[in-house]
């Protein structure tokens, strides 16, 4: 304890010796101080004297150290001093850059968020790729189906057009916000009518039943037209064709044109019929369930009907063909006749039985032609009687009435209408008009027949008259004579010869029969009876004298007689 | 010196120079090293500094900042401070200023006080005016008028004190009371008109209320009449539309309503019970009220102290008043009478303008969102009658019900008129068209798609088989549109949800009522017409027909869509049962229309005319059809031989008959294409039934009938016919019991044992006959024949050895021949070689006849009778006598 203090003591003292100003600042408190004085006091008086030369020195070599500190490093202080310029640039430079690097940053984050979102569209798109390559099959079906609709038109596959159709309609339905699949509906919808004009123009055709049943089945699946629609569009179609044909027929020749519309009117009308009523069954239950469902039922057309309106449209046309063929002039009434008969008995198993309809329009031709034939014969009578004399007439064939037997020459004309030869013609024109109606003579033309040739026989009476005022001023004796011979041939033979020729031609018999009459009451009521009397009522003052009446009340006597017997109805 | 050092060479410096000129070199050396040493270590040395100089620097910014930034914030606190002594120090010095003059002023004399009382009285008048027409303009009545009560007060006291020698020298008082007077008309004018104000608020209706209380002393009951009053003559402004600024109708029937609402809810608020105006009376009478100087300006208050007390304290004062519920109902009621009358006159021309449902909902919406007070506890305070206050309900509601159905009417008159219109040109224009071609095709029946194919819009190929065309599907389609706009109009008016369910179905009702309305008058005006050609008749039907079957909205007016069922749920069936019966009536009159068409055409096809009138021979051997030739067994009882019997009937209907029908037909066709509808069909059929019965039954009683049995059996068999195809069954009476006495009648001429062979074969002949000749008439007839029919006609037909109907004497294959004469002419030689020459072409055709009889002969050996062979061979044998004769 005391050492310490005796130190400290004396340490004080050391320093204001050396330091008698006091201990700088630099020195106060610094421990380097106490261990110098410390060595201080252990040296020698030598140590002493030498010790300032010894510091001298040793800040010598301090300093020559330091000198040789830096001399050897001085490349390592060149390297400090570039090494700091350096990294000031350097660090100037990164300051710069990461300016730069803040200024770029936004844009590079934008195109960052670019690169993912076009990254991620090209994924999407990639994907699309993937699933339309997995799919491509399914997507060719789809875009072909137009191509494939044409296809099944164009063959005649109209089943699997019609899948086609229902298919693209229902894809159209789920998928129609896609454009391609609209164009593609637009597409399959139009085939869709092409196919529908197809099927109707198919039924424009010569179509057997099968066939037909098809198209319709097909139209019915189409649903492009309702029951009546449906109905209405298969009797136009049917139409377009019927009319077609009759259409194509040739008119040149009335005979052909006529025989060739009731072959073809009979053939493909039965068949038009018979292919409506198997592919429209008529359904009562189903009228009577609509009638209480509408309103307005009773007094609204609804076509129930149309199909029997149409066929009575055909056979009015039908029967304005069959007339106005018949007036143009056909060879043979007869033919025509037999052939409407059987084509309209034909069509009374369809229920069309029109024979009844054809009837009054033949009757009417043969009437026309009738009288048309006598017009001429009396033209012709005129003519001849004008030209006619009676100069050197002799009597040829007078005496072969006495000869010929009565009985035999029931239907041939008599010889002594040969000695005046207007009388001649007159009688062989009638015979001619006889001759052609025979062939299809109707028993409703009886009382016709009869009174156009009691007009005519009228006529030639008159102008037999007014022929006798305009001659005789000039006949002769011979003459004279001659033409008394003319009137006894009229009177006596023609007219008789022409009664004959009408009863044969309609027998009094057939007319009982049909009448349901007897034949007094057929000759009561005169007909086909000719008025003999009002014929010759002209001529009655030129007629031979009462010797020559007496033979005809014989004659008269045994007509009655011959119609006495009456035949029993059955 | 120092160059040629840098460039000495070690070697030649020993050799030149001495051992002391060395040691200079030497220590020249040593000193330039020590100076390069001493550079280089200052250059190392300041690098390093300049480093820590640099970061010293910066650590010195640091705290420069941190010192400026804590120096700014104490010169903000400072000058915050400042402000803060500055403006305290402003206003202890203005409030001190104040009370010192004031008391200055207040140590003046008693002279002195008087003149300065009469200045500041005269100052006070003269600055009434400006803020008396300050008040008026922000519409502060009250204020307004306690000012002019107390200029009115002040003046009075100043001219009370005119005498003084004061007042002489200072006329200026007495020319400023008459700038103050008309004060009075002009406050109350203002006060009227602010009370006609559409829009009136509560504390504006007390103000002016109370103006008028102290403005004319009256009482509160002659104020509440011309409250009433005055409220009456805003609901007229509200109705009519100025011409400087026009209004919709809409507002103007919202504004009208909501001046009744409000004047009712004003004076529920403002004078019933302890309300807003009592309240204010209240105020007003109470001791803390202000007096009226404080409402003059600051700088006029300034001068209270120099007034008299009398001035200074003035206040107005008002008498309590008195209004007991039983005097506020009267007067409501009158009014409401009033308000009656003028709502009776005005409002229903208003309502008059609205052309479309969108305004009436729009109005509906409005006074929904406005919404309708109640009144009920005020109605029961008044003893009033039940919602007698309800205006809305009471009042426009009746109106807009009344205004819905005029604008439905109207619209349904203009759509028929203007279809009925249409249906008039079609008719004049229709008489010259040419009758439609139904059986030939058309470019647009085909649908170009199957969603137009499936589609609801109506198709022109069925519409064809209805006998519709172009123009009628384009009428209906217009017609449709007008009645679609009808049923959206409604269906806006029922979707609001404002309406009543009452009301809703009221209006489905009158909907339904306008609609058969207007389609009986139009009906009527159809049938008033009088058409009789067929074409008008037939585009009338068809365009009448077409409206109910082409126009879906037409049955939607009857028949409610789905979306309002829920009003009409109830009545659902009592709509279709309208629309039944509409359809029952159009039924009936097309059903005329169509029978005036029938009868034209039965009356152009009359069977009297067309049937011959007497059937005599003449006319059973041209009419008659060939009968068929039965052959019958029947066993002898005494001899027990069988015996053969030959009977003929008839097998078809007269070739009259039948022409007639098929002519009947025919002009049907032409008038109608698309074949009668059943009901018409069915009067056709009974109508010309009538004609035919009563033409048979004149044939029946004719003379020559009896005469004749053939004749009796056609017409029966005619009859069976007629009642079998035309299905003449029980049902119809009249004409059942008709035919079947006529068939008796025709029974009597036939011998009875003759009828019983024959009746069973005829009526197989009938129902022959009828199955073939069904489809033929089958657009008469009426239903269609059944399948098995056909087949029995099938099968007839093998029976049938002739086809021809016609009854022919004579034909080709059984005629004889008629042979011609040989003809010669006069002239001897000439004529001579004519015969000859005839003769040879003559002898074929003898030979031809000849022949041909044998032919044909053989064919139908059957039918050839002896009488037959016997004529043809005396023919032959005849032509050949004349040829071996010449």
């Amino acid at each position: 304890m005391d050492f310490p203090d005796k130190m400290d003591l004396e340490n004080e003292r050391v320093l204001k010796l050396i330091f008698p100003d006091g201990v700088p600042d630099n020195l106060r408190g610094n421990p380097e101080l106490d261990n110098y004085l410390a060595k201080l006091g252990t040296c020698k008086v030598e140590q002493l004297k030498k010790e300032q030369t010894r510091l001298a020195e040793e800040a010598r070599t301090i300093l020559e150290q330091t000198q040789d500190l830096a001399i050897s490093n001085y490349r390592t202080f060149i390297t400090t001093a570039e090494n700091s310029r350096s990294i000031f640039s350097e660090f100037l430079r990164s300051e710069q850059q990461l300016d730069t690097l803040v200024s770029k940053l936004p844009d590079l984050s934008v195109q960052c968020e670019r690169f993912l979102q076009d990254s991620a569209e090209l994924n999407e798109q990639r994907r699309l790729n993937s699933i339309t390559l997995q799919k491509n099959a399914q997507l060719l079906e789809v875009l072909e189906l137009p191509q494939l609709m044409e296809r099944c038109i164009r063959e005649g596959r109209y089943e699997e057009a019609l899948e086609l159709a229902a298919y693209a309609t229902r894809l159209g339905q789920h998928q129609g916000h896609i454009p391609v699949v609209t164009s593609i509906v637009r597409s399959v919808e139009a085939l869709w009518h092409n196919m529908l004009v197809q099927l109707v123009a198919q039924l424009r055709t010569d179509l057997q039943l099968p066939k037909c049943l098809q198209i319709v089945g097909y139209l019915r699946r189409m649903q492009a037209f309702g029951d009546n629609e449906l109905r209405l569009k298969f009797l136009q179609a049917r139409d377009a064709w019927l009319t077609s044909c009759l259409e194509a027929i040739p008119t040149a020749d009335a005979q052909q044109h006529l025989s060739k519309t009731i072959e073809i009117t009979r053939i493909n009308l039965f068949n038009i019929i018979t292919q409506y009523r198997a592919i429209f069954p008529e359904d009562e239950g189903t009228l009577k369930t609509q009638s209480s469902l509408r309103p307005l039922q009773g007094v609204s057309c609804n076509g129930d009907r149309l199909f029997q309106a149409w066929l009575h449209n055909k056979i009015s046309d039908f029967l304005q063909t069959l007339e106005r063929d018949l007036q143009l002039g056909v060879g043979s009434v007869e033919t025509v006749l037999g052939q409407c008969m059987y084509f309209g008995l034909s069509f009374s198993r369809v229920g069309a039985d029109f024979r009844a309809l054809m009837a009054p329009i033949f009757v009417g031709v043969i009437r026309r032609r009738f009288e048309s034939s006598v017009e001429q014969v009396d033209e012709q009578f005129e003519r001849e009687l004008e030209r006619f004399t009676l100069i050197n007439k002799v009597a040829l064939h007078s005496h072969a009435r006495k000869q010929v037997d009565p009985e035999q020459e029931s239907y041939a004309p008599p010889e002594a209408l040969l000695d005046f030869y207007p009388l001649a013609a007159l009688c062989n024109g009638y015979l001619s008009a006889l001759n052609e109606l025979r062939l299809c003579a109707p028993l409703a033309l009886a009382t016709d027949v009869t009174r156009c040739l009691q007009h005519s026989l009228q006529q030639a009476a008159q102008r037999v008259l007014a022929f006798y005022r305009q001659e005789q001023q000039a006949f002769a004796g011979s003459e004279r004579e001659a033409f008394v011979r003319l009137c006894s041939c009229l009177a006596y033979d023609l007219v008789p010869y022409i009664q004959r020729c009408i009863h044969g031609v309609f027998p009094p018999q057939s007319l009982t029969v049909h009448l349901g009459i007897s034949l007094l009451q057929l000759e009561q009521q005169q007909l086909t009876y000719l008025q003999q009397t009002r014929i010759l009522e002209p001529l009655k003052h030129l007629l031979p004298t009462k010797a020559l009446v007496q033979p005809q009340d014989k004659v008269m006597e045994a007509k009655p007689s011959a119609g006495v017997p009456v035949t029993a109805e059955g | 010196m120092t160059a040629n050092l840098l460039n000495l060479n070690v070697d030649t410096l020993f050799e030149q120079h001495s051992v002391s000129e060395i040691d200079e070199v030497h220590k020249k050396i040593q000193s330039v090293v020590e100076n390069k040493r001493e550079e280089l270590r200052t250059h190392v040395g300041e690098r390093y500094r300049d480093l820590l100089q640099a970061a010293d620097t910066i650590a010195a910014m640091q705290t420069s900042a941190g010192t400026l930034m804590e120096q700014v914030r104490h010169v903000q606190a400072n000058c915050r401070s400042l402000n803060e002594q500055q403006l305290l120090g402003f206003q202890s010095t203005a409030n001190a200023s104040a009370k010192d003059a004031a008391l200055k002023e207040r140590n003046a004399g008693k002279k002195l006080q008087t003149y300065y009382g009469t200045m500041a009285q005269i100052k006070l008048l003269t600055a009434l005016p400006e803020l008396i027409w300050t008040h008026l303009d922000n519409d502060r009545f009250y204020a307004a008028t306690e000012l002019f009560i107390f200029s009115r007060h002040i003046s009075t006291g100043l001219q009370l004190d005119g005498q003084s020698a004061l007042m002489q020298k200072l006329p200026v008082a007495r020319k400023q009371w008459e700038i103050l007077r008309p004060f009075h008309v002009t406050i109350k004018q203002a006060i009227l008109t602010a009370l006609e104000r559409e829009e009136l608020l509560q504390e504006m209706t007390v103000d002016c209320l109370q103006s008028l209380l102290l403005l004319d002393k009256s009482d509160l009951s002659t104020v509440l009449k011309s409250f009433l009053n005055l409220r009456s003559s805003a609901f007229l402004n509200c109705l009519q539309s100025g011409p400087s600024e026009p209004r919709r109708v809409k507002d103007r029937i919202l504004a009208s309503l909501n001046v009744l609402n409000s004047t009712v809810e004003l004076l529920d608020k403002c004078l019933l019970g302890y309300s807003l105006l009592f309240s204010r009376l209240e105020e007003c009478a109470s001791s803390t009220c202000p007096p009226s100087i404080n409402r003059m300006e600051s700088s006029e208050r300034q001068l209270v102290h120099l007034l008299p007390e009398i001035i200074a304290g003035f206040k107005p004062q008002f008498d309590v008043p008195q209004l007991t519920p039983e005097q506020l109902g009267s007067s409501l009621q009158q009014w409401l009478d009033k308000m009656n009358a003028l709502a009776a006159a005005h409002l229903q021309q208003v309502f008059a303008l609205v052309t479309n449902m969108q305004t009436i909902q729009d109005i509906k919406s409005a006074a929904r969102t406005n919404g309708r007070p109640d009144f009920v506890r005020l109605e029961q305070q008044l003893h009033l009658k039940r919602s007698q206050l309800d205006f809305y309900a009471r009042k426009y509601v009746p109106l807009i019900n009344a205004r819905v159905r005029e604008i439905i009417r109207s619209s349904w008159a203009s759509a028929m008129k203007l279809t009925y219109e249409q249906v008039l040109l079609l008719i004049e224009a229709g008489q010259s068209q040419p009758p439609l071609q139904i059986w030939r095709e058309q470019s647009d029946d085909l649908p170009l798609s199957l969603a137009a194919a499936l589609s609801d819009q109506p198709k022109r190929l069925a519409n064809r088989t209805k006998g519709y065309d172009g123009a009628t599907i384009e009428l209906c389609k217009r017609f449709d549109s007008h009645l679609a706009d009808i049923v959206q109009e409604l269906n806006v008016m029922l979707q609001e949800q404002t309406t009543r369910a009452e009301d809703k179905v009221s209006l489905i009702e009158f909907l339904r009522e306008t609609a058969e309305e207007q389609l009986t008058e139009y009906l009527s005006n159809l049938k008033g017409l009088e058409l009789r050609e067929r074409p008008a008749l037939l585009l009338a039907l068809r365009n009448s027909l077409a409206l109910v079957e082409l126009c879906p909205n037409l049955k939607l007016c009857f028949c409610q869509p789905s979306s309002w069922r829920q009003w009409t749920d109830n009545s659902a069936g009592l709509g279709i049962e309208h629309w039944q019966r509409i359809c029952g009536l159009i039924e009936k009159e097309m059903l005329s229309f169509w029978l005036v068409i029938v009868d034209d055409v039965l009356a152009g096809h009359n069977c009297e005319e067309k049937l011959p009138k007497v059937i005599n021979h003449e006319v059973v051997l041209s009419d008659f059809a060939l009968w068929q030739t039965l052959t019958l067994e029947q066993r002898d009882e005494d001899q027990e031989q069988s015996v053969q019997s030959t009977i003929r009937i008839p097998s078809q209907p007269r070739l009259s008959l039948q022409t007639y029908l098929h002519q009947l037909i025919q002009a049907l066709n032409s008038v109608v294409p698309q074949t009668l509808p059943p009901k018409v069909l069915q009067a056709f059929i009974q109508r010309l039934i009538g004609k035919l019965l009563c033409h048979y039954e004149g044939l029946a009683h004719a003379e020559c009938t009896k005469a004749s049995q053939n004749i009796a059996l056609q017409l029966y068999f005619d009859l069976k016919f007629l009642e079998r195809v035309f299905a003449i069954s029980r049902e119809e009476r009249t004409l059942y019991d008709q035919i079947h006495a006529q068939q008796n009648q025709l029974r009597d001429y036939i011998d009875p044992f003759d009828f019983e062979l024959f009746a069973e074969h005829i009526t197989a002949h009938v129902s022959r006959a009828a199955s073939r000749l069904q489809g033929e008439l089958g657009v008469l007839t009426p239903s269609a024949a059944a399948p098995s029919q056909g087949a029995a006609a099938a099968s007839s037909l093998a029976h049938e050895a002739d086809p021809n109907v016609l009854c022919l004497s004579s034909s080709g294959s059984t005629s004889l021949w008629f042979p011609l004469l040989p003809i010669v002419m006069p002239q001897a030689a000439g004529r001579v070689t004519s015969a000859e020459r005839k003769s040879p072409i003559q002898e074929p055709v003898e030979k031809t006849a000849t022949t041909t009889p044998t032919r044909k002969s053989g064919g139908n050996g059957a039918r050839k009778g002896d009488s037959s062979k016997s004529k043809s061979s005396a023919a032959s044998f005849f032509g050949m006598s004349q040829e071996w004769f010449r």
